[in-house]
């Protein structure tokens, strides 16, 4: 097992290790590598929600949306409730 | 500061689903929640009602995969247990969304049924709104 202090240096979760820590039979080096791999996509999906949240309210605030018509509307209550 | 609180209505999924306007105020509340700026809460007789309505119409859809709207929904929202309101009685149906969102303690409602749904708002507290109208209250609200 690598020392925690080797992944450590990496700013790992300590839920990621214990998570890691579930991938067994794996040598130290290979280990630590898929640590850090995760850790760089778990940053990158973070990074891509805010992004997507940042994005939305940008939308929302600026009333970049359009309502749908009162036939479409109908249309999709109509769906819902069973009919054509 | 935490996220509103919001039930869709199956016909906002429906809208979302099948509209060609993919700048509609379904598809804008339907992403936001996927984003995490509203926070979705379900009940189970909803995301029942979610997966009969888009199995129904999967074939009108635009999406590859209609059905994994449905799960993405379920996969981002809260699973509450419904309150057992009696007020449409023209269609019960219609009672487990107020219930659903009763029980989750929602802030929002939104739905396309003005026959019975929209005339409510408020109801107890829960604003019952059209889509567009739910993004015009959020509007400044970041």
């Amino acid at each position: 097992m690598p020392q925690p202090r080797t992944v450590q240096t990496f700013r790992v979760s300590r839920d990621l290790l214990r998570r890691a820590a579930k991938l067994d039979g794996l040598r130290p080096a290979e280990w630590v590598r898929l640590v850090i791999e995760r850790a760089a996509r778990e940053r990158v999906a973070q990074a891509e929600q805010q992004e997507a949240r940042a994005r939305i309210r940008r939308r929302i605030d600026a009333g970049d949306f359009h309502d749908e018509t009162p036939a479409e509307a109908a249309r999709y209550d109509r769906l819902r409730h069973g009919g054509r | 500061m935490s996220a509103p609180r919001l039930v869709l209505d199956a016909s906002v999924v429906l809208a979302a689903l099948l509209t060609p306007n993919r700048r509609s105020a379904s598809c804008l509340l339907v992403e936001a929640v996927g984003a995490g700026t509203l926070q979705l809460v379900v009940s189970a007789p909803v995301v029942a009602e979610y997966r009969r309505t888009v199995e129904e119409h999967a074939a009108e859809s635009h999406l590859e995969d209609p059905l994994g709207l449905v799960l993405d929904l379920a996969a981002a929202a809260e699973l509450v247990e419904p309150v057992e309101v009696r007020v449409v009685r023209a269609d019960p149906s219609d009672d487990v969304y107020l219930g659903t969102a009763l029980g989750g303690q929602a802030d929002y409602l939104a739905t396309f049924d003005r026959r019975h749904l929209l005339p409510l708002d408020p109801f107890k507290g829960v604003r019952v709104l059209t889509p567009g109208d739910v993004l015009r209250q959020l509007r400044g609200r970041g």
